[in-house]
């Protein structure tokens, strides 16, 4: 992990820090080109940092 | 997702008592003008009020957007847009009021001084329209659209049983014009709503 601030992301992402307030609590799902800029910036693959739906609701079950 | 250290500051009290007390002096210098009966100088020194209370509102704004990381080059210009909308709403109304008073207009003259007002209503919806579409974060825009479907619909649910209630003769009549007002007041209040996670 990053010791970024959200305001930091903000600014490294160009889009406004509610947004990515908005990403982290799960209010917001990001379109596909922003997804893949976040993981970019992590260096990390998409699966890695955002979780998917499917697999999140068949561990509920 | 969760990368950063920080959660979402509320900075938007500050904001909240201006509006409140730019409402109530605002009240108050409407009452203070029906009671002393200044007639057409107290139509203008509200008018001034009005502009001033709008201008600094929106100055308020844009600085808490700014101090809070939510301000948009978008956001910037429809506030400039809104503001200029505001004081031609203002002195059109004043100028169209003023001229259906006093002067004997024609009919045609008199469809253009009461079309006067609508230009500034109608600018405004323009910037609302120019704020979607120039709108460059996502976030945001998602935000627009659903406020403005929230306001859409507090709209069309109000003008609809307010409707029938005036039909049958159990309400006053509301001018048409105050589907803008009731719109924007929906748009206000999506901001309310919890909607909570996806």
């Amino acid at each position: 992990m990053r010791d970024w601030s959200q305001q930091d992301l903000a600014e490294k992402l160009e889009v406004s820090r509610q947004s990515v307030n908005a990403i982290e609590t799960g209010r917001y799902d990001p379109s596909l080109p922003l997804a893949f800029r976040i993981a970019e910036l992590f260096d990390l693959p998409i699966e890695e940092v955002f979780e998917s739906p499917t697999r999140r609701s068949s561990k509920a079950i | 997702m969760s990368a950063t250290t920080d959660a979402e500051p509320s900075g938007s009290r500050k904001l909240y008592l201006i509006a409140l007390a730019e409402a109530i002096a605002l009240a108050a210098a409407a009452a203070a003008v029906i009671r002393l009966d200044l007639g057409w100088i107290g139509t203008v020194l509200l008018s001034v009020l009005v502009i001033l209370f709008g201008y600094t509102m929106f100055r308020a704004g844009e600085r808490q957007a700014k101090a809070s990381g939510n301000f948009s080059i978008a956001i910037g210009r429809y506030n400039r847009r809104m503001m200029a909308a505001g004081a031609f709403y203002v002195v059109g109304l004043f100028a169209a009021v003023w001229a259906h008073d006093t002067l004997k207009l024609s009919s045609a003259a008199a469809f253009a001084v009461a079309f006067l007002p609508s230009i500034g209503v109608l600018w405004m919806v323009w910037a609302m329209g120019r704020l979607l579409a120039e709108e460059q974060d996502e976030y945001l825009r998602h935000r627009l659209v659903r406020s403005s479907l929230f306001g859409l619909g507090t709209l069309l649910t109000l003008a609809t049983v307010w409707g029938f209630f005036e039909q049958f003769d159990l309400v006053p009549h509301v001018p048409t014009w105050a589907a803008v007002p009731v719109f924007a007041v929906g748009l206000g209040l999506a901001n309310c709503v919890p909607w909570g996670r996806k």
